[in-house]
């Protein structure tokens, strides 16, 4: 059974404590083209890189990340 | 666009170019049987060509986008699409020497070695960013 990583990064980074893309790249240390490739599902991020997206959003690590089983 | 897409670009301009010099230096070769093609200097020029376009691209392409590569940060993503990339040039290089090997072993003339050689090197650059160009605009693919 393959499973694919899925998030609502967009969601949770525009909803109450609103952040640019950018900001939210520098904040983790990554380019601006990665958060709208991860935000677009075009990549899947590292355990390490999704941590520090969700402790820079301060979220839990599987509101923003879960794996979808197909 | 950062340094690894400026490269990759780069190279898409160099090495067409370079094929196309060195087919062009050759065309009057193939009128001969390939035991006396003179294939070293088209070799040697079409290396020297694609260095060439490779450094004049890269400043011109440098110069286009000094902006967005001042600003470009490499982290997780770029180090994995570039080792993706290199991982398809290495089975051009890879397919290039089996197939030297076997052009030697069947003792062919020194051209089609030379050939082999030449060609799978130039198509795993191109392969190579191609890929990596790919990837950058539709997402990573293993």
């Amino acid at each position: 059974m393959s499973s694919k990583l899925q998030n609502k990064l967009r969601e949770v980074r525009t909803g109450s404590n609103p952040m640019t893309q950018q900001q939210l790249a520098d904040l983790v240390g990554v380019s601006r083209q990665t958060i709208i490739s991860i935000e677009s599902g075009r990549y899947s991020p590292s355990l390490e890189l999704a941590i520090k997206i969700s402790e820079a959003l301060d979220y839990d690590l599987k509101q923003i990340f879960w794996l979808e089983k197909n | 666009m950062n340094k690894d897409q400026l490269s990759s670009s780069v190279q898409l301009i160099a090495i067409p170019i370079s094929i196309a010099v060195f087919f062009y230096l050759m065309w009057g070769e193939f009128s001969k049987p390939v035991s006396e093609y003179e294939f070293v200097w088209p070799i040697l020029w079409a290396v020297v060509s694609s260095v060439i376009t490779a450094i004049v691209a890269s400043i011109v392409l440098s110069i286009i986008f000094a902006d967005q590569l001042k600003n470009s940060v490499k982290d997780e993503r770029d180090k994995r699409i570039h080792s993706l990339g290199e991982y398809y040039t290495m089975g051009f290089y890879v397919l290039g020497g089996v197939l030297a090997l076997a052009f030697a072993m069947l003792q062919l003339d020194y051209f089609w070695i030379a050939l082999a050689v030449f060609i799978s090197g130039a198509l795993a650059n191109l392969t190579g960013s191609l890929a990596k160009l790919f990837m950058y605009r539709f997402g990573i693919f293993e």
